[in-house]
């Protein structure tokens, strides 16, 4: 494992490109684009203002760059350096701004969202959407980039409208059977909908592409509902975290219940496989005692390093006690995410903050706990196996696979907080960021998971 | 209990007296003594002289006290005592006979009663005693009956108690109840509230939604612009095409191909699955009928109703599958075939099955003799093998005893003695030897002092002699000066400073040199820098402590390069010290070094005696 030099970052804007060979990153006005593989910079672009949201499009021939602050966007092409591209949404603001799949098309919410335009770079031609909705989830694609889901609200009702990518056209337009539409979200073969309800209510909906309602699901009435929501990769699954802290899965052909995840706080299964990050402190060298100590030791003493250890059952994690007068409380499952060959699914329960779930969707069953020292930021699978990379916001980065896991200290000068991470497109690298920088992690090439990890754990 | 016998007591008393006048009338005649006796206690009255019968009976009047008795006696029932009268003026004369008579049958009459009277005082006791028990009993009862009485009472209170608590948390569950319902209507009418306010609000957001989009929509915004260098091609390179309804049509028809792309997919699939469990379930149908074939002739020996029949629908079966795999179709009446058949085999071999555990429970019960049997046999010759076996380990044990002792013979009964003893005699000689290094360690230190002294005594000397030499020195070069110019006398004066200064290092230099052997101790081993860094927090003053640390700091890396004490020596002292007789001067100390680089057992504990101060 081998980590690159650090590089300067802001407001953690940092993406690999579609197709794995750049990587885009932002220093407050500035976007660099790098080669992924060799790190230097391909194209320096400066915009007007601090950039606060980028986006590659589809066939990573340009770049988007938001400009909230002063409702600008700026687009660049990767190809021709010198062509230019701004759009200005004058006095109606901008908060949302995204590629259309085609990478032709620029869809941009509005304050107070107005509306959507959908600028061409094609044409002059410019589209508007009215009344969509202000949600955590209003707008999303098929993979195959033709359709557009998008939820609007008029007269107090929820709506949804699938449109057609190519040339804009409204293909079927209904109305939702939901309090306050939360979100909404594509299955990944794109023939299925989900749609569901704010937290105040546990409901679920499936629409088929042509707008038929094919089933709902409830779990429970009276409480806080649907936490968050994903498909697994294959579309057989989906998973709906909630409240309760459970995490509930529902199949594709009856669209029923197969399994309901728990979360307890004590974990008394001895096949469950509890990964405890415990710190290690460095060892009592007689030599390292000399006083006054070099300065070159000081630096790397300051952090100490960990490793995993395997808990013996039972193991009683760590929960915290919610606040229950205020709102958004923190408890239930707040992260969901399917391993690419949906055979794993990886959960984080908001009530215990530093444990990651690992699921076999196989057997449904736990298969693995890692419990951290610190809460858990971000968790992303690697997109080629099933190989987790978790970070806490320390100087560590953690990865998990069926194999074991390890805790990988960020090396370089100071406390290199990784604040999230993204995995490049073939899982050979994995850009780290922290407040202010970023660098990139090389793993091993494939040659088996099971030695590469060894490897990996000797170099810990 | 205590009326009884109050009422008892006198009736009892009562008796012992009759009783006592009874004996006293029975025991009357037999012995005059005793009956005298009783008669003196029981009568007062005849206290006289005269005997009893003069009391009743004298001289005078035996014919009166005749008379009287015969009157008694007949009055009784008795025959009189008299004779039969023969002449009415003849006196009656007492007829003996009749007299003897009558006191026997008197006597006989007495001795029933006496055995009568017994037998009801024995009645009485008995009653008595049955008396007493039923009034235990009684009591008994009585006390129980009271018990069970408080018992009653006390279930019944708690009965109520626990009525009334029942009642109470009926009462409770109610209003638990009525709050649960009051709390959800509570809720629902929140949410309705809720519900309504937010539409309002909604509405209300909605009009000033629309009134904002018209005020910055409509104003034809000059800045909601897009400037572009050039437009790009199209992705895909086609063109943009008119939105008609040709191309809506068009979209619909693409949406259905997908749709039906996906259902087709998933219908494969779904065959796919269908087909592997149908494979599945035609395999298990073929290994239940090879399982259960065998059997076939068995079952129609035993012309079992039930069995026969189905066993010919296997065969039917049997002849259907070929049929059936042939044909692979998800035909409805081919599916129930099929699974009615697999049901058929599965009740059979469940059947099958139920009847081997049967007979094998059946077999564990009748024939455990002849396991037994076996097993015996199979024990028999298991043991035979293991006895055998025991022979052999014996057998091995013995020889290996016979060389031991052949071992044991070959040496003398006094070297094994000795070898007994030996451990010890090495101990001693250990501990010997032991004694003996510590004896020349100490020889040595002992050695090394006074080889300090010397060295401190030589080094008064040469200090002495270097003072000399010096104030020779310095006499030569006033004597020079004097010759040479005048001006030099400030640099005289200035050097002379400087030496005098140096001179007064040396004494410093001096009292440091145990603190700065142990650095001096070249090649650095890591021991004695240990011990010393160790040592330092324990280090008396803290100049010694800065000067160490200095030390530490400046030299670590040099002396870890110096290979020679010799070479190190001067770099440690001073970075001053160019002048030869310095280094001559410090030689003492490059020795020490020397020591205590040579052996660090040395080294160690001189750096130990120096935490000591």
């Amino acid at each position: 494992m081998n980590f690159s030099e650090v590089f300067k970052l802001s407001s953690l804007l940092c993406k690999f490109s579609p197709d794995g060979k750049y990587l885009a990153s932002c220093v407050q006005y500035r976007l660099v684009v790098r080669d992924a593989n060799t790190l230097q910079i391909r194209q320096l672009y400066t915009c007007l203002d601090q950039i606060q949201h980028i986006e590659w499009s589809a066939d990573s021939l340009f770049i988007l760059c938001a400009l909230y602050k002063r409702g600008l966007v700026q687009v660049w092409s990767l190809e021709q350096p010198e062509w230019h591209c701004k759009i200005d949404e004058g006095s109606a603001g901008l908060v949302a701004s995204c590629w259309s799949p085609d990478g032709r098309h620029i869809l941009n919410t509005t304050e107070f969202h107005l509306r959507i335009t959908v600028w061409s770079l094609c044409t002059k031609s410019v589209s508007y959407i009215k009344y969509p909705k202000a949600c955590q989830q209003g707008v999303t694609f098929t993979r195959d980039g033709r359709y557009l889901a998008l939820a609007e609200r008029r007269d107090c009702k929820d709506y949804v409208s699938i449109l057609v990518c190519s040339d804009w056209q409204l293909l079927r337009h209904f109305d939702t059977d939901t309090q306050d539409l939360a979100g909404i979200e594509w299955a990944p073969n794109g023939c299925v909908l989900a749609a569901w309800d704010s937290c105040l209510e546990y409901k679920i909906l499936l629409y088929s592409l042509d707008g038929r309602l094919l089933s709902t699901f409830c779990a429970y009435e009276w409480s806080l509902g649907i936490k968050s929501v994903a498909w697994s990769p294959s579309s057989q699954f989906l998973a709906v975290g909630s409240y309760d802290g459970k995490v509930r899965i529902l199949n594709h052909v009856t669209w029923k219940m197969i399994t309901e995840f728990g979360h307890p706080a004590t974990i008394n299964n001895p096949k469950i496989v509890v990964y405890k990050e415990a710190e290690k402190s460095p060892p009592l060298v007689l030599g390292r005692l000399a006083f006054p100590p070099p300065r070159a030791a000081a630096g790397p003493l300051s952090s100490t390093e960990s490793k995993y250890e395997v808990a013996s059952v039972p193991v009683s994690l760590q929960t915290l006690k919610p606040a229950a007068d205020r709102a958004n409380p923190r408890i239930g499952v707040g992260a969901l995410a399917f391993s690419p060959d949906s055979c794993f699914l990886a959960t984080r329960s908001d009530s215990v903050p530093t444990a990651v779930w690992i699921w076999d969707i196989q057997k449904l069953r736990l298969l693995a706990v890692l419990e951290q020292l610190s809460a858990v930021r971000c968790f992303q699978w690697d997109p080629r196996q099933a190989r987790l990379a978790i970070c806490t916001g320390g100087s560590k980065v953690y990865l998990w696979s069926p194999a074991g896991c390890v805790s990988v200290q960020v090396p370089g000068e100071g406390d290199f907080q990784v604040l999230s991470l993204c995995w490049h497109l073939s899982g050979d690298s994995l850009a780290l960021l922290s407040k202010d920088h970023f660098c990139l992690c090389f793993l091993e090439t494939e040659q088996g998971v099971g030695t590469a990890f060894g490897q990996r754990a000797d170099h810990t | 209990m205590g009326d009884w016998m109050t009422v008892t007591d006198p009736g009892l008393s009562s008796e012992s007296k009759y009783i006592s006048q009874y004996t006293s009338e029975t025991k009357m005649s037999p012995s005059s003594l005793y009956s005298q006796q009783v008669l003196c206690s029981s009568i007062p009255l005849s206290k006289n002289v005269h005997s009893f019968f003069s009391a009743f009976c004298t001289e005078e009047n035996i014919e009166q006290s005749i008379s009287y008795l015969d009157q008694e006696l007949t009055t009784f029932g008795f025959p009189s005592l008299y004779e039969e009268s023969k002449g009415k003026e003849t006196k009656r004369e007492l007829n003996i006979v009749a007299v003897l008579n009558c006191m026997n049958e008197l006597l006989v009459l007495q001795r029933k009663n006496l055995l009568a009277q017994e037998n009801v005082e024995t009645q009485n006791l008995k009653l008595g005693s049955d008396m007493d028990h039923l009034q235990n009993c009684y009591a008994k009862l009585k006390e129980q009956l009271e018990t069970s009485r408080r018992e009653m009472i006390g279930l019944q209170e708690r009965d109520r108690q626990l009525q009334c608590k029942n009642r109470n948390l009926h009462q409770l569950l109610k209003n638990e109840k009525d709050e649960v319902q009051k709390l959800q209507s509570i809720i629902a009418s929140r949410a309705t509230q809720y519900n309504h306010d937010m539409k309002r609000k909604e509405r209300e957001y909605n009009k000033l939604k629309e009134r904002l989009h018209q005020l910055v929509m409509n104003k034809k915004d000059k800045k909601i612009a897009m400037e572009v260098l050039n437009y790009v091609g199209r992705a895909d390179g086609k063109r943009g095409s008119w939105r008609t309804g040709k191309t809506e049509a068009r979209n619909e028809d693409e949406m259905y191909k997908i749709l039906l792309n996906d259902y087709e997919y998933r219908q494969k699939q779904i065959l796919m699955e269908n087909a592997e469990l149908k494979k599945v379930l035609q395999q298990m149908k073929k290994e239940m009928i090879s399982l259960l074939s065998p059997q076939k002739q068995k079952p129609r020996e035993r012309a079992d109703d039930s069995t026969g029949t189905v066993i010919s629908d296997i065969e039917e079966d049997a002849g259907e599958l070929s049929r059936e795999s042939t044909w692979d179709l998800s035909c409805e009446t081919v599916r129930e075939q099929l699974t009615n058949s697999i049901r058929k085999q599965w009740r059979i071999l469940k059947s099958h099955v139920e009847k081997l555990d049967n007979q094998v429970s059946k077999v564990h019960l009748e024939g455990f003799n002849d396991e037994d049997v076996i097993s015996r046999q199979d024990h028999e010759q298991e043991t035979e093998k293991l006895e055998l076996e025991i022979q052999q380990c014996k057998e091995m044990i013995k020889t290996q005893q016979q060389l031991l002792q052949q071992l044991a013979t070959a040496c003398d009964d006094d070297t094994t003695s000795l070898l007994r003893d030996c451990y010890l005699l090495e101990e001693k000689e250990r501990l010997k030897e032991e004694w003996s290094l510590f004896k020349e360690q100490k020889k040595n230190f002992e050695k090394e002092r006074r080889s300090f002294t010397e060295a401190a005594i030589r080094l008064g000397l040469e200090r002495k002699a270097f003072e000399e030499e010096r104030a020779s020195w310095l006499k030569q070069q006033f004597l020079n000066m004097t010759t040479f110019d005048h001006q030099n006398s400030e640099n005289v004066k200035l050097f002379s400073a400087f030496s005098g200064s140096s001179d007064r290092d040396n004494p410093t230099v001096h009292s440091r040199p145990r603190q700065k052997k142990p650095h001096g101790a070249p090649s650095g081993s890591p021991v004695c820098t240990s011990k010393l860094t160790k040592s330092l927090p324990a280090s008396p003053s803290t100049s010694d402590f800065c000067q160490t640390r200095s030390c530490v700091s400046e030299h670590s890396s040099v002396s870890v390069l110096n290979t020679t004490p010799e070479e190190s020596k001067p770099n440690q002292v001073g970075r001053e010290c160019t002048n030869q007789k310095w280094s001559v001067a410090s030689r003492p100390d490059s020795q020490e070094g020397c020591y205590s680089g040579c052996s660090s057992t040395y080294a160690n504990s001189h750096v130990e005696k120096d935490d000591l101060p």
